[in-house]
């Protein structure tokens, strides 16, 4: 720990840190959380207890702001960001420092099998739809932002996929389209359907959407603390 | 005893010639250098004639692979940069490389103003999709923009892939809220990949309208998203049979960082040649 960091966090401490009034300022601008709370996907929390404290636990959190933080609570905090970046892993497993970056690559694999992010159609007309090139490339895209971003609602991402694939489709197939367009329907159908399908989800879109979600709230989470240890003065 | 003094002697003939060669080829030397003064100059830039050849022949190349040449005049430094630099030429070479890379002219980004975009669907021309793509934005319509501006950048046309970045954004920010670090390393990325392929004006859209995200963004995010998004280029290049686009350095990046630096500087007035394409 740097002498300074030791220095503000003896005197923070001793002052009990006024504490609420000055987290919940560092962090109600960036907890996700509503009013009816962090349901699906909370932002993880660190352990409330601070390294070689054991035990402890309940309230506070990074992005808690509820104004019934105690000064131990708050002592804990600094404490994560005095040992910050040494020590920054939560109880969730999401390194607050390294948080899992955002991937756009395009419609990537479901379960391991590559989707294809150019048009698919039958026998004979397969190798012309291939040449429009990736014509759902863009879609696939916004799709995989839409899951990555934080408290998102699934079946709308998943909606907004269909009707942004027939979207780009048209755009680019032009005057092809009367041609092509009932497999453009049938793919973008077939693939938010599959998505959405209850009998396959919880083993295909679901789990790639939870995994995306706890990314999104790891992020969130790191966003929180690195703002709060900054706006302590033990920024990294 | 005979052999060895005769071998003795042609040595010492052999070396002496030499010598006196050498004299004498030295007292021309100083007799050229007398009649040509500036051949000092051209000891210390001995490729100088060459390197001018070469830039003619390249400029030649750049006129004969242009439809029209273009037209030279003069504008203040300030006047570049009150629209978009991005579509100034240097020198005919640029405007060359500008055409290469589908960059719109003026006209047809007045033409966007007034065209549906729609009438354009399915064109394969990335002057045309640079142009829809405009439209599109100009309609609020981000998506297809986006999808537009991209997919012209798969035909090498990087102002488009940059635009196409801005169209991204103004969809995210419909979408998912204003711009955090997630999409900061995004469009950073896609802003690299122009940058990467050879447009260093890149830098204009750094300093102005994306400056609050090249800020946000993660040097390892940008990274780890400019491979992709160049891999994923290059694949969509192929399914369409076109040559997957390469880097090819836009000319002039040293007169254009003095141009960037004059225009922050407060010397904005003073003049720059410009090549405006027909």
């Amino acid at each position: 720990m740097k002498s300074s960091h030791a220095l503000k966090l003896v005197m923070a401490s001793i002052l009990g840190m006024g504490a609420s009034a000055v987290i919940d300022g560092a962090m109600a601008g960036t907890s996700s959380c509503t009013e009816s709370g962090c349901t699906v996907y909370p932002i993880l929390f660190p352990p409330i207890s601070g390294p070689g404290e054991g035990g402890g636990g309940g309230g506070g959190g990074w992005g808690g702001g509820d104004g019934s933080s105690n000064p131990r609570d708050e002592y804990s905090k600094m404490v994560w960001c005095a040992d910050a970046p040494v020590q920054t892993w939560d109880e969730h497993g999401c390194d607050l420092y390294h948080p899992p970056e955002l991937e756009v690559n395009g419609c990537g694999t479901a379960g391991g099998v590559p989707v294809p992010d150019f048009l698919v159609a039958p026998g004979g007309l397969q190798a012309g739809a291939a040449a429009f090139g990736k014509v759902f490339k863009e879609a696939c895209d916004v799709h995989d932002r839409c899951y990555g971003t934080h408290a998102s609602d699934k079946h709308q991402c998943d909606e907004r996929l269909r009707e942004d694939m027939i979207s780009q489709a048209q755009d680019k197939l032009g005057g092809a389209f009367p041609v092509f367009g009932a497999f453009v329907v049938g793919q973008a159908t077939a693939y938010a359907r599959f998505l959405q399908w209850e009998w396959i989800e919880p083993w295909t879109s679901q789990p790639a959407y939870d995994r995306s979600q706890i990314d999104a709230a790891c992020r969130a989470s790191s966003k929180s603390f690195k703002d709060y240890c900054d706006h302590i003065g033990f920024g990294a | 005893m005979k052999l060895t003094w005769k071998l003795g002697l042609a040595v010492s003939i052999l070396i002496c010639g030499g010598g006196l060669l050498l004299l004498a080829s030295n007292a021309t030397d100083h007799g050229a250098e007398e009649d040509m003064p500036g051949r000092g100059i051209q000891a210390l830039n001995p490729f100088g004639n060459v390197l001018a050849e070469m830039k003619n022949d390249r400029e030649r190349e750049a006129l004969d692979a242009m439809q029209k040449p273009p037209t030279k005049r003069e504008i203040a430094v300030h006047e570049a940069f009150a629209g978009d630099p991005r579509l100034i030429a240097l020198s005919i070479e640029e405007a060359a490389w500008l055409d290469r890379h589908h960059y719109p002219k003026a006209a047809d980004l007045t033409e966007a103003e007034s065209i549906d975009p729609r009438h354009l669907a399915g064109t394969r021309d990335p002057r045309l999709m640079a142009i829809a793509g405009t439209a599109f934005m100009k309609h609020g319509m981000n998506f297809r923009a986006m999808s537009s501006h991209l997919g012209a950048g798969t035909h090498g046309a990087l102002y488009s892939y940059q635009q196409g970045a801005i169209a991204e954004r103004a969809l995210y920010e419909e979408r998912f809220g204003p711009t955090d670090a997630d999409t900061a390393g995004v469009l950073r990325a896609r802003l690299e990949v122009a940058f990467v392929l050879g447009d260093h004006t890149t830098q204009y859209l750094l300093d102005t309208s994306m400056a609050d995200v090249d800020a946000m963004a993660s040097p390892r995010h940008v990274q780890s998203q400019a491979r992709e998004f160049l891999r994923s280029i290059a694949e969509d290049a192929r399914l369409q049979g076109l040559p997957p686009p390469t880097v090819d350095p836009r000319p002039n990046a040293a007169q254009w960082k003095d141009l960037y630096r004059l225009s922050r500087s407060g010397a904005a007035g003073d003049l720059v040649t410009v090549y405006e394409r027909e």
